[in-house]
């Protein structure tokens, strides 16, 4: 929050959304799992990094967004 | 330390020794213009102190006062705060009072510093009142005895009554109150209490009076935080600059900035190349970092991150990454980390930041 303070967006992967949203993240992501946020570690290598990137696409979209409080998009 | 009548000796008299601080405004030495004033040491009680001396007629006695101005303070805490600690070391105090600082910002962070330095140094009770929103209560309301107070001096005789009373109760050892009934901000402790209700019977109470409109009182309460707005979305995606920040506690092996794997104070930042290439370890003792250490791209999507910023999905990715460990982790260190974060992600012109979190 301190970085939004200074005028820089950011958004959060977060598996613990709920501490995110207390704390008012404007833009959340729900991770994956708290020891492997961006990413489901049972899928295979080439499943795995599609999910990372379709993460990470997710990002970069809230990114250009409005900052909203209060609520998250799923991976 | 500038000169001035040094308190001499040690009053044989039996009754406690209480030594007090104020800024130079309190301790009548002047307005803004003496802000800047090293330490004095004043024998007897000044100004607030000999209102406090009242409290413990024929019981205490207000040794000293010990002044320093607001700004010499505020400049350097830290070393101000040890100047001061000595002085007050070398007055052997039974307990210490600082302020009623009310909502002056430099007095109040001042007097916390101090109170506590003392309390925790000293192993003496050391008490000092704040109104809620000064800085110094939530800095230090952990580390001393912190009095609620008003906004201004106005409530200066309640808040040196309630100050002075708890203190007595501390030098006889006597119980202290919850910080509710006794006028104190909460320190951080749970203690047991017996109750004559259940908390099943206290929680259907409080759902009755909540659905029929009435008034009740939780007995949890969520620590506030500031309310933050949103910073503006990135206008240009093409032209962004993005890093990367995570408090999942990742550094390069043997931990060079010693993050601390739990209730950590401090952040550090890592060429993203180089720690991808060289051997790095988890600075955090609050999950398993089994995954992570497997695959650093499931905390750190670099992987991902290189291929969309070559697909121009986006400007470019930060070479640097910023680096924290966030488990037990204080809201004060949170918010001094993110600060010290953020500083520099403005100084290096990064438009937006990526935080990853365990």
């Amino acid at each position: 929050m301190q970085i939004e303070k200074q005028g820089i967006p950011t958004v959060q992967v977060s598996s613990i959304v709920d501490v995110a949203m207390m704390v008012g993240v404007p833009r959340l992501i729900r991770g994956y799992t708290i020891t492997s946020p961006i990413c489901d570690f049972h899928l295979s290598p080439d499943e795995e990094k599609a999910m990372r990137r379709r993460c990470v696409k997710k990002a970069l979209a809230l990114l250009q967004q409005e900052g909203k409080k209060g609520s998250y998009e799923t991976i | 330390m500038m000169s001035d009548k040094l308190v001499q000796g040690n009053p044989e008299n039996g009754k406690w020794r209480i030594v007090c601080y104020l800024n130079q405004f309190f301790g009548q030495i002047g307005g803004e213009d003496k802000a800047d004033t090293g330490f004095l040491v004043k024998e007897g009680p000044i100004g607030p102190a000999m209102f406090l001396q009242s409290f413990f007629a024929g019981e205490g006695e207000v040794v000293a006062t010990v002044i320093c101005g607001d700004n010499y303070m505020a400049d350097n805490l830290g070393e101000a705060v040890e100047e001061g600690f000595k002085l007050i070391a070398d007055l052997k105090p039974s307990i210490f009072f600082s302020g009623p600082g009310f909502n002056s910002g430099r007095y109040g962070v001042a007097c916390g510093a101090i109170a506590a330095a003392v309390q925790e140094r000293l192993g003496i009770p050391a008490i000092t009142g704040l109104y809620p929103e000064n800085p110094g209560t939530d800095m230090y309301r952990k580390r001393a005895y912190v009095v609620k107070t008003g906004i201004n001096a106005g409530t200066m005789r309640t808040a040196l009554a309630t100050m002075a009373g708890i203190g007595k109760r501390l030098l006889k050892n006597e119980p202290i109150g919850s910080a509710e009934k006794e006028g104190y901000f909460a320190r951080g402790f749970l203690k047991n209490e017996t109750v004559e209700k259940t908390a099943a019977v206290r929680g259907i109470e409080m759902l009755f009076d909540k659905v029929t409109g009435k008034p009740f009182k939780t007995e949890l309460s969520i620590p506030q935080f500031e309310d933050i707005p949103p910073a503006p979305p990135v206008n240009d995606i093409k032209k962004a600059t993005i890093a990367l920040v995570s408090d999942g506690g990742v550094v390069p092996k043997g931990n060079p900035d010693k993050i601390k794997v739990s209730q950590n104070t401090v952040w550090a930042s890592y060429n993203l190349d180089e720690l991808f290439a060289n051997p790095y370890q988890i600075a955090h003792s609050g999950y398993h970092p089994t995954e992570v250490r497997e695959n650093l791209n499931r905390l750190l999507p670099m992987d991902v991150l290189k291929e969309l910023e070559a697909e121009k999905e986006f400007g470019r990715l930060f070479p640097v990454f910023y680096s924290c460990s966030g488990n037990t982790t204080t809201v004060q260190s949170c918010k001094a980390i993110g600060e010290g974060i953020a500083k520099k992600l403005v100084e290096e012109n990064v438009t937006a930041a990526l935080l990853v979190s365990t």
